[in-house]
């Protein structure tokens, strides 16, 4: 016999007054290790007592509940209704290969179709559009200075040349 | 005098599998080995006959357009007792929106014969009384506590049928128990609020 169950007074005893503990081991759904405890407390507790025989008593009541049975031509009745193509069956079986194919194709093709079309279009768009300059030095300088220098230094000499225009900036900074 | 052969029935998954082939009699079969036991099942979680009759119909109704899906992976009639579930379920969740809709009466001779006994009389009443206590609980309590009371179906199996863990079913039926123990006090005596102590644990 374990011995925390001995002990009228002792707390393990006294946690095992929960109904919870009760309808599982009504259920048979406690575990070996406090099966027996219960058991054994049950047999001591007057209270638990009580509510473990409340418990069978509402469990024998529900298991012994005279339910009524369906009223008469119940399958008749359910065949009657079903005896229409609305209510046939709805298949799922397999699909003939061709149109198993046909659907495959569908899914593969039309992902890829689209990919390459997005492709397609993108690269009309980028060959569409304006080439720039090459990048070179002189052009980045000629671009700078056409459009942020020379009209600073010369408002009425259109014709110095870039090299004309660097020496005037650098004079300028010193 | 020649013994005839036992006959076998013929199991419930050729019946479907011949139902699905369009074979209304196979059908008809099906619905005359399963039907007492929907109905008992739906009629426990409405609690009206009428109504019972209605669901258990369309139970079957559902359940024979989706034959193709049943596929033999369970018994048949666990398979058509989870749509009869969820189909009580839906009605019962319905009702209780329609806050202004009285609840139905207890029949008062639901199988239709009457007996003048005093035990008979007595356990009309105790029948009454406990549709009465089942009409004050929750759709998933009462679902619950059916399945397992009435159906005697295990912990595992609800918890599967209706989609939830065991701790959910466990709780359910606790709670469900409970407030049943509460709402038969009358027929069973003193009602011992659960968690009040007990006898052995001196001055808890």
């Amino acid at each position: 016999m374990n011995q925390f169950f001995d002990d009228p007074t002792s707390s393990i005893d006294s946690e095992l007054c929960l109904p919870e503990l009760l309808w599982d081991y009504l259920d048979g759904a406690l575990d070996e290790s406090i099966l027996t405890g219960v058991g054994e407390h049950v047999t001591r507790c007057g209270r638990c007592a009580d509510q473990l025989l409340q418990f069978e008593q509402v469990r024998s009541r529900l298991a012994e509940w005279d339910l009524p049975n369906p009223f008469p031509r119940f399958a008749e009745r359910v065949i009657a209704r079903l005896d229409s193509p609305a209510a046939a069956p709805v298949p799922t079986r397999p699909k003939p290969f061709g149109e198993r194919a046909a659907e495959w194709l569908l899914e593969q093709l039309v992902p890829a179709a689209l990919a390459g079309s997005a492709a397609a279009a993108l690269f009309f768009l980028f060959m569409q559009a304006p080439v720039p300059d090459p990048v070179t030095l002189d052009g980045l300088l000629g671009r700078s200075v056409d459009q942020e220098v020379r009209p600073l230094v010369t408002s009425q000499e259109d014709d110095l040349s870039h090299d004309d225009i660097f020496a005037l900036l650098l004079v300028t900074e010193r | 005098m020649r013994e005839s052969a036992p006959i076998t029935p013929v199991p419930d998954l050729e019946l479907a599998e011949r139902s699905l082939a369009g074979d209304l009699d196979a059908y008809s079969q099906l619905v005359r080995r399963h039907q007492a036991r929907v109905f008992q099942t739906i009629y426990a979680m409405v609690r009206d006959r009428d109504d019972a009759d209605d669901l258990a119909q369309e139970t079957f109704l559902k359940a024979y357009r989706s034959l193709a899906q049943f596929g033999g992976r369970s018994q048949f009639y666990t398979w058509i007792y989870r749509i009869a579930v969820n189909q009580s379920l839906d009605w019962m969740k319905a009702r209780n929106r329609r806050r202004d809709a009285p609840l139905e009466q207890a029949d008062q001779d639901p199988r239709g014969q009457v007996e003048n006994t005093d035990t008979r009389v007595l356990q009309r009443e105790l029948n009454e009384l406990l549709e009465a206590a089942l009409d004050q609980l929750a759709p998933e309590y009462r679902a619950a506590v059916v399945m397992r009371e009435v159906d005697g179906r295990a912990y595992e199996e609800i918890a599967l049928l209706l989609n939830c863990s065991i701790g959910t079913v466990k709780s359910r039926l606790f709670r469900a128990r409970t407030q049943l123990r509460g709402l038969l006090a009358d027929v069973y005596g003193e009602v011992v609020r659960p968690g009040s102590g007990c006898t052995t644990g001196q001055g808890l």
